[in-house]
C-alpha cells in the first residue's frame, strides 16, 4: 500500500470530525500537521473496535467449527 | 461544521492547494531523511521515498477531494468557465442578455400588476377575510342597504366578526375663504374594527360618538393632513366646519388607508339610531364585513340568507323582497381588470417563449461551431452530463444577467403602467418587491431550461469520433430542419400576438368612429357639493337646481346648461322594470329600460334630437318624462307612446311620469354598446353626485374660472369640483381598454422583431455554414440569382409555414379576446390580411440580407480559405 493513501483517509476523518488537525513545529523545526483524536472520534473508535471484536470472534468461531 | 469548512475551501482553492502540498511534502521529506540516515545516497533516498509514497500529485488531488463538496465545486467551475467563454463572445452574450431583459422585464412588469391587483390580499390585516355586502331587491336596481337592516345583519348573524357600512358624499368645508370640497365617507359603527385598522394619530370613534345626538367627530386622511395641516402632529382637536356645524378631528388615518377609495378625505359617523334612519326602505350603505376565522364565503352567505329570511317573517314589507349579496372584497374591487390582466400575461408569456426559442436557435448555431471544443472535452474524459451542465451554466449566467436587467425594465414599465392607468383599482400598489425579484429568478431558471436544455442535449449527442474527424471539412452541410422549425414557431407566435393586437387596435378605431347619438364636444362637466340631507326637501332642491342651471346658462360664452345624474357615454347601467299605468297584457313584452335623470336642457346641450312630442312639457297630470326611440318602438308602437303614464313598481323614489316626447337614440350606457331602451325623468332635484353640463361656444376648459366664480356667487357655501370636459370623462372610461391595446401592440411589435432577428440570425448562420458549398457551385457555373433565390426561398418557406400555424393560434387567441372586441369579428379578414402582409414582408426583408450575402460569395477566396 502506498503511504500517500493515508492522507485522503486522514482528511476524510477530519471532515467527519473524528480527528482534528493543527499546524505545528516538529523537533527539527519543520512545519507539520499534527492530528489528534476528538471525543467524537474516540466514541467512534470504540464502536469500530467493538464491531471488529465481534467480527473476529465470529470468524474465529467459524474457523473453529470448520 | 464539515460543510462550512468544505464550502470555505471552495472559495479559496489556492490556499487549500498550498496547504495540501506542504502537508504531503513534509511526509516525503521526513521519509527521505530517514532513508538517508539508514545509508542511502541522496538520489536513492528521494526515489525510494517517492516510490513508497505513490504519485504525489494524484495523492494531493485525492486528498483534496475529501476537503471540498465536489458537486458544488463542479458548479463553481462551470460558472467560471461560462463567464470566461461568454466574455469571449460579447456579441452573442449581449444579444441574449438584451433579448431576455426585454422578455423577462415585460413579463415581470405584467406579473407585478397581477400580483398587486389580483393576487395580493387587500391592504388590510387579514384582508382575505373581508367581504362586501349589498342587497338585491325585486324591481329595484339599488344595491345599498338600509342602516337599520345593516344593524340587524350585524346583530343576528353568526359567521362574521362584524359588519359595518359606508356611503360617500361630497361636502364643503367652510373654514377657508372659498368652500373646499372634501370627499366625506359616512360610516356605520365598527367601521375601523371591521377593517382592522387604527388611526396613525388620535383615536377611533367612541361609543358615544356612534349614537345619534352624541358629540361630532371626524377622522381625516393622511392626504388631507398633509395638504391642510402640513402634517401638524397637534391636529387632533382642531375642527373643520361643515354645514354650520363644527367637527373636531379625533384622528388621522395612516397613509396606506384609502378605503373605499383613494379620494376620501374624511370619515364621519352615520349613527344608525338617528330618527331619519329608521325606514327599512332606505338605501344607504355598502356593507363591509369580516368573516370569522375558518368560515368560508358560502357558509357566511347561507347564514346571512337565514338571517334575512327571519327578518322577512318579522317585516314582510319590504324585507321579503330583499336578499343579501356577499362577495370577497378582493374580487369586488378588481372588476373587469382580471380578464385584461390575464390576457396581457398570456401574451407577454408568449413573448418570453419567443425570446427563449430565439436563444435556443442561437445556442444551437453556436454549439455547432463549438463541436470541436465539445469533442475535445469528451475525449479528455468529460461525461455527457458534465459537458451539458457546462453549457447550461452558460445559459443560466446569461439568464441571470438578463433577469437582472429585466428587473430594471420591469420597474420602469410599472411606472409607465401607473401613469397610463391612474384610475384603475389598486394600480398604485404596483411596486417592486421581493415577490417580483423571486418571480424574475424563476423566469431566469425557466428560460434556462426552455432555451438551454434542448441545445445542450442535442449538441452532446454527436458522435465523438465523427466530429473530431470531420472538423469542419464538410463541403456540403446537412439540412437544419430543427433550427428552421424553431424559427417557424417564433413566426407563428408573433403572428398570433400581432393578430390579437390588430383586432384590439381595430376595435379602438371602430370605437372612435362610432356615432354616439349625442355631441360631447364642447361640453364642460362639473359637480357641486350637496348633502343627502337636502334631498328630503324635493321642492327646495329642485328650485336650487333650476337657479344654478339658469345662472350657468346666463354666462357669456355659454350656449346652454343641463344636469344629469349620470354622464352619457360613460358605462353605467341602471336597468329598471317599468310598467304602464293601465298595466301590460300578458302577451306584451315586459318593459325594461335604463333610467336617466336629467334637466330639460339636457337634450339641447347634447344635441339629442327630438323626434316627436315636446321636450319635458310640464303641465300634464304627472311629471314629464321622455323616452328614446328604441323604447318607444320596442314597447309602445312608436309615436303612440306619447301620453302614456309610466311607473316603476315598488320603488318609492321614482315617481310615475307621463311621456311627453320621443328623442333620438343615444349611446348613454357606453360608446361600445348599442343604445338600450331609455326613459328620461325630467327635472329632478339636486342630489349628491349630480353632474352639471355646460355647453360652451369654444374650448370648454376656458370656461372653468368663469363657471367657478358664478357658482360661488349663487351658492357661496358650496364647493365646485371635477371641472372636466365631457370628452375626457368618456375617454377616461376607456382607459383600461386603451392601456390593454397599447401594451398588447407593444408586445406584438417586439414579438415580430424578435422573430425577424431569429429568422435573420438562423439564415445568416446557414449561409456561413454553406459558404464553401455555395462557392463550389458558383465556381461550377451556378448563377448568383439562383443562389440568392434558394436561400430566400428557405426563409420565406419557413415564414409561410409559421404564418399558417400562427393563424390557428391567432384564432384561439381571438376567441379569448372576443369579449373585448368592438365592431370587428374575431376573424376579421382585413386584420388577418394585414398581419400576414406585415409578417411576410418583414420576413422577406430579414431573409433577403443573408440571401444576397450568400450570392456575393467570391468562389476563389472562399475555397482557398481552408
Amino acid at each position: 500500500m502506498e503511504e500517500g493513501s493515508l492522507y485522503p483517509a486522514l482528511h476524510r476523518m477530519e471532515q467527519e470530525g473524528w480527528i482534528k488537525a493543527e499546524w505545528g513545529k516538529t523537533e527539527k523545526n519543520r512545519e507539520a500537521r499534527f492530528y489528534s483524536l476528538t471525543a467524537l472520534g474516540g466514541k467512534r473508535l470504540q464502536q469500530e473496535e467493538e464491531s471488529w471484536r465481534r467480527l473476529t470472534e465470529g470468524v474465529a468461531r467459524v474457523i473453529r467449527y470448520a | 461544521m464539515a460543510w462550512y469548512r468544505q464550502f470555505r475551501n471552495i472559495l479559496r482553492p489556492n490556499r487549500l492547494q498550498r496547504d495540501l502540498e506542504k502537508e504531503l511534502a513534509f511526509h516525503v521529506t521526513e521519509r527521505m531523511e530517514e532513508l538517508r540516515q539508514s545509508g542511502m545516497s541522496e538520489a536513492q533516498a528521494e526515489r525510494a521515498a517517492h516510490l513508497q509514497f505513490g504519485n504525489l500529485t494524484a495523492q494531493i488531488e485525492r486528498t483534496r477531494d475529501m476537503d471540498i463538496p465536489q458537486y458544488l465545486e463542479a458548479v463553481f467551475r462551470n460558472f467560471r468557465l461560462a463567464a470566461r467563454s461568454l466574455v469571449k463572445a460579447p456579441a452573442f452574450s449581449l444579444t441574449v442578455i438584451l433579448t431576455l431583459a426585454v422578455g423577462i422585464g415585460a413579463n415581470s412588469a405584467v406579473f407585478s400588476a397581477i400580483d398587486a391587483v389580483l393576487l395580493r390580499p387587500p391592504p388590510f390585516p387579514n384582508g382575505d377575510a373581508l367581504v362586501v355586502l349589498s342587497q338585491a331587491r325585486l324591481k329595484s336596481p339599488e344595491p345599498n342597504v338600509a342602516p337599520i337592516r345593516l344593524e340587524d345583519w350585524n346583530r343576528l348573524n353568526s359567521t362574521m366578526l362584524g359588519i359595518s357600512g359606508y356611503y360617500a358624499q361630497d361636502s364643503s368645508e367652510l373654514s377657508g375663504e372659498m368652500p373646499e370640497k372634501l370627499k366625506r365617507e359616512f360610516v356605520a359603527p365598527r367601521f375601523l374594527q371591521v377593517l382592522g385598522v387604527s388611526p396613525a394619530l388620535g383615536r377611533d370613534f367612541s361609543p358615544r360618538e356612534e349614537h345619534f345626538g352624541g358629540p361630532n367627530a371626524i377622522l381625516i386622511s393622511d392626504r388631507l393632513w398633509r395638504r391642510r395641516f402640513n402634517r401638524n402632529p397637534d391636529v387632533v382637536g382642531k375642527t373643520l366646519r361643515f354645514e354650520d356645524a363644527l367637527f373636531p378631528i379625533i384622528g388621522v388615518m395612516p397613509p396606506s388607508f384609502q378605503f373605499p377609495d383613494r379620494d376620501v378625505d374624511i370619515w364621519s359617523m352615520s349613527p344608525p339610531d338617528a330618527p331619519y334612519a329608521q325606514s327599512r326602505d332606505e338605501t344607504w350603505f355598502t356593507g363591509i364585513g369580516r368573516l370569522k376565522p375558518g368560515v368560508t364565503l358560502s357558509q357566511a352567505r347561507d347564514n346571512l340568507m337565514t338571517v334575512q329570511s327571519n327578518l322577512a317573517r318579522q317585516y314582510p314589507q319590504p324585507d321579503a323582497q330583499i336578499s343579501p349579496r356577499m362577495e370577497l372584497l378582493k374580487e369586488s374591487t378588481v372588476g373587469g381588470m382580471r380578464q385584461s390582466l390575464w390576457i396581457l400575461f398570456s401574451s407577454v408569456s408568449l413573448l418570453l417563449l419567443i425570446a427563449c426559442i430565439n436563444i435556443a436557435a442561437l445556442l444551437m448555431s453556436r454549439s455547432t461551431g463549438r463541436q470541436q471544443e465539445i469533442a475535445v472535452r469528451f475525449s479528455l474524459g468529460g461525461t455527457r452530463a458534465s459537458v451539458a451542465a457546462q453549457q447550461l451554466a452558460e445559459v443560466f449566467v446569461l439568464a441571470l444577467l438578463g433577469a437582472g436587467l429585466g428587473l430594471i425594465v420591469a420597474t420602469g414599465a410599472s411606472a409607465v403602467f401607473r401613469s397610463l392607468a391612474r384610475d384603475l383599482p389598486r394600480i398604485d400598489e404596483i411596486a417592486l418587491n421581493w415577490r417580483i425579484v423571486v418571480y424574475c429568478l424563476v423566469c431566469a431558471v425557466a428560460t434556462t431550461v426552455l432555451s438551454g436544455l434542448f441545445p445542450a442535449i442535442r449538441s452532446t449527442r454527436r458522435n465523438l469520433s465523427a466530429s473530431l474527424a470531420q472538423a469542419g471539412r464538410a463541403q456540403v452541410s446537412g439540412r437544419n430542419p430543427l433550427q428552421l422549425a424553431l424559427v417557424g414557431a417564433q413566426v407563428a407566435f408573433a403572428v398570433a400576438l400581432l393578430a390579437g393586437a390588430g383586432l384590439l387596435l381595430r376595435s379602438f378605431q371602430e370605437l372612435g368612429r362610432v356615432r354616439p347619438g349625442f355631441d360631447p364636444q364642447p361640453v364642460l362637466t362639473l359637480r357641486i357639493s350637496t348633502s343627502w340631507g337636502e334631498t328630503t326637501d324635493p321642492k327646495g332642491s329642485k328650485q336650487r337646481m333650476d337657479r344654478i342651471l339658469e345662472g350657468l346658462a346666463s354666462l357669456p360664452g355659454v350656449e346652454s346648461s343641463a344636469s344629469a345624474a349620470f354622464l352619457p357615454g360613460v358605462p353605467i347601467d341602471v336597468p329598471l322594470d317599468i310598467n304602464t299605468a293601465e298595466g301590460r297584457a300578458e302577451t306584451e313584452p315586459k318593459m325594461r329600460a335604463n333610467a336617466r335623470f336629467v334637466s330639460p336642457g339636457y337634450f339641447a346641450t347634447l344635441r339629442i334630437p327630438l323626434l316627436a312630442g315636446e321636450i319635458c312639457r310640464d303641465g300634464g297630470s304627472q311629471p314629464p318624462i321622455m323616452v328614446n326611440r328604441t323604447f318607444a318602438n320596442r314597447y309602445l308602437n312608436g309615436t303612440s307612446a306619447i301620453g302614456h303614464i309610466l311607473l316603476v313598481q315598488g320603488n318609492a323614489f321614482i315617481p310615475p311620469g307621463q311621456v311627453q316626447g320621443i328623442v333620438g337614440d343615444a349611446r348613454e350606457t357606453g360608446l361600445d354598446r348599442e343604445p338600450p331602451p331609455i326613459v328620461y325623468w325630467c327635472g329632478v332635484g339636486l342630489q349628491p353626485g349630480t353632474y352639471f353640463l355646460v355647453k360652451a361656444h369654444g374650448e370648454p376648459t376656458a370656461m372653468i374660472a368663469t363657471v367657478r366664480r358664478k357658482i360661488h356667487e349663487l351658492e357661496p357655501l358650496r364647493s365646485v369640483y371635477d371641472l372636466t370636459p365631457l370628452s375626457d370623462h368618456i375617454s377616461g372610461a376607456y382607459a383600461e381598454n386603451r392601456l390593454r391595446t397599447i401594451l398588447l401592440s407593444g408586445f406584438a411589435v417586439t414579438a415580430v422583431s424578435l422573430a425577424c432577428v431569429g429568422l435573420y440570425g438562423t439564415l445568416s448562420y446557414l449561409v456561413s455554414l454553406r459558404r464553401r458549398e455555395v462557392a463550389l457551385r458558383l465556381a461550377l457555373g451556378a448563377l448568383r440569382n439562383q443562389v440568392a433565390g434558394q436561400f430566400l426561398a428557405v426563409g420565406l418557406r419557413t415564414a409561410v409555414l409559421g404564418c399558417v400555424a400562427g393563424l390557428v393560434l391567432a384564432a384561439a387567441f381571438a376567441r379569448l379576446l372576443s369579449g373585448m372586441l368592438f365592431g370587428v369579428s374575431p376573424t376579421d379578414t382585413v386584420t388577418i390580411a394585414g398581419v400576414l402582409a406585415i409578417v411576410l414582408a418583414v420576413s422577406a426583408a430579414a431573409s433577403l440580407i443573408p440571401a444576397v450575402r450568400a450570392a456575393r460569395v467570391e468562389p476563389m477566396q472562399a475555397l482557398r480559405e481552408e
